[in-house]
């Protein structure tokens, strides 16, 4: 198949971390055999100009079987304005919670929606929630994460370092819950937390066994995962929630949120799932995942069900659907 | 150059759908109204070749502002941008004075070739 790929997150040179689940996806379809083209923005900066710009790519790309974007709103919208091949949507998150959230969000998604073939959730959870607000999407929509890539993500030894070490991937936002974090982290008095992430957050958290690393490539993060026990995601909401897939795929127990898409696969054996709003409940997620061992087999047993050519196979079924559907 | 008015409320669809026009070195965005009144006064202003005009808006409906434009202007050219092709919404369109239609979910494959054929007319 020849496939479009649409996303307003791609990796680019000054944003290596942006949308790196979209090119790992994409890497699978074309080991897969297909001829991927791509019409996406690789760049946090530009503002609303770049979406012009996203526009432009769409509409110059060759004539594709199926056009596949990421992000309902506002990649999806445009590709459906923008491509007249049969069209497959993926929801991530953020997408969903905008509508009825942000003026215009509600029409613009429910007519990208429409307009498709299928829709892809990541979980389970956010296809519940696509389903309750943009009801067009009943019926069409199915849930692939992801995926993570169990090669590039392995069974890793632990390195040698102090015990037991905490590590948190992502953004350092509220969302992300970073703060709570830190102080049911000091709770413990023992161990170290290490922050692998930027964000606006940082200068609130550094010190008593903390440590931030600023923003790492997503190549290097097994580096920062070898010399952890147990790697923390106890996000406000997390819809899939990837960083907790890759930790589970090296053999690391995780504490996660348990609002969103990670009780989908954090299984108990592999990690404790934790009230966000509670900060006795992460301490004690903590002291429990500590306890799972390092490696955990069972973590890397829960990742194993997402493994990327799974997943890349499943989207490909989907896409080709779409694309034999307009024939 | 074809220039074209957009009357749509919903601004990201608006936004998105200027976003594909300026992509056509054939057309050009002329103006974007939030509601019939406002396309009035536009139309008005700017003088557009074509308004892209949704039926349903605040304030003033899209059918009640073609009607209004047509009266000011009987040779304006106006394309109706629809939810879906009922049969009541394409009927209504053309009573108004719509010289076509497009639906939402067609605009991709429909819309810059209805609007150059319009244009030509």
């Amino acid at each position: 198949m020849r496939i479009l790929l649409v996303s307003q997150m791609y990796p680019g040179p000054d944003d290596p971390d942006l949308g790196v689940f979209v090119a790992q996806m994409e890497r699978a379809l074309a080991d897969l055999g297909h001829h991927v083209d791509r019409a996406v923005l690789d760049r946090r900066a530009g503002g609303k100009r770049r979406y012009l710009e996203l526009a432009r790519r769409v509409r110059a790309a060759p004539r594709p079987d199926v056009v596949y974007a990421h992000f309902l709103v506002p990649a999806g919208l445009i590709a459906a304005l923008g491509q007249r091949a049969p069209l497959v949507l993926t929801a991530h998150g953020r997408d969903v919670r905008n509508v009825g959230a942000i003026p215009g969000v509600g029409p613009a998604t429910r007519l990208a929606v429409r307009r498709a073939s299928s829709v892809v959730a990541v979980s389970d959870y956010l296809r519940r929630e696509l389903e309750a607000k943009v009801p067009e999407a009943r019926g069409k929509t199915e849930v692939v994460s992801s995926g993570v890539d169990l090669e590039r993500f392995p069974l890793l030894a632990r390195a040698d370092g102090p015990a037991p070490a905490f590590v948190c991937v992502g953004s350092l936002t509220p969302r992300k819950n970073v703060l709570r974090l830190a102080r049911a982290f000091r709770t413990l008095g023992d161990g170290t937390l290490t922050f692998v992430g930027d964000g606006p957050l940082r200068e609130r958290l550094a010190g008593d066994g903390i440590r931030v690393t600023g923003r790492v490539p997503h190549d290097e993060i097994p580096r920062y995962l070898a010399p952890a026990d147990v790697v923390c995601q106890p996000s406000l909401i997390e819809p899939l929630g990837q960083a907790l897939l890759e930790a589970l795929a090296c053999g690391r127990s995780v504490v996660a949120t348990r609002i969103g898409g990670p009780p989908e696969f954090v299984t108990p054996e592999a990690g404790v799932l934790v009230d966000p709003l509670d900060e006795a409940s992460i301490a004690d997620g903590l002291r429990l995942a500590a306890e799972l061992g390092t490696p955990n087999p069972e973590a890397r047993a829960a990742a194993e069900p997402h493994d990327l050519r799974l997943q890349a196979g499943r989207i490909e079924a989907i896409l080709r659907r779409a694309a034999e559907g307009a024939r | 150059m074809v220039r074209v008015l957009i009357a749509d409320d919903h601004r990201l669809f608006a936004e998105a759908l200027e976003a594909i026009l300026a992509t056509d070195k054939r057309i050009e965005v002329a103006g974007h109204a939030r509601d019939g009144s406002e396309a009035i006064a536009l139309f008005e202003a700017v003088k557009p070749d074509i308004v892209l005009m949704d039926i349903a808006m605040p304030v003033m409906d899209g059918l009640e502002a073609a009607r209004k434009i047509r009266e000011l202007d009987p040779t304006a050219c106006i394309l109706m941008l629809t939810g879906s092709n009922a049969r009541e919404d394409v009927d209504r369109a053309r009573r108004a004075g719509a010289a076509g239609y497009v639906t939402k979910d067609r605009i991709a494959a429909e819309l810059i070739d209805a609007i150059l054929e319009v244009a030509a007319r």
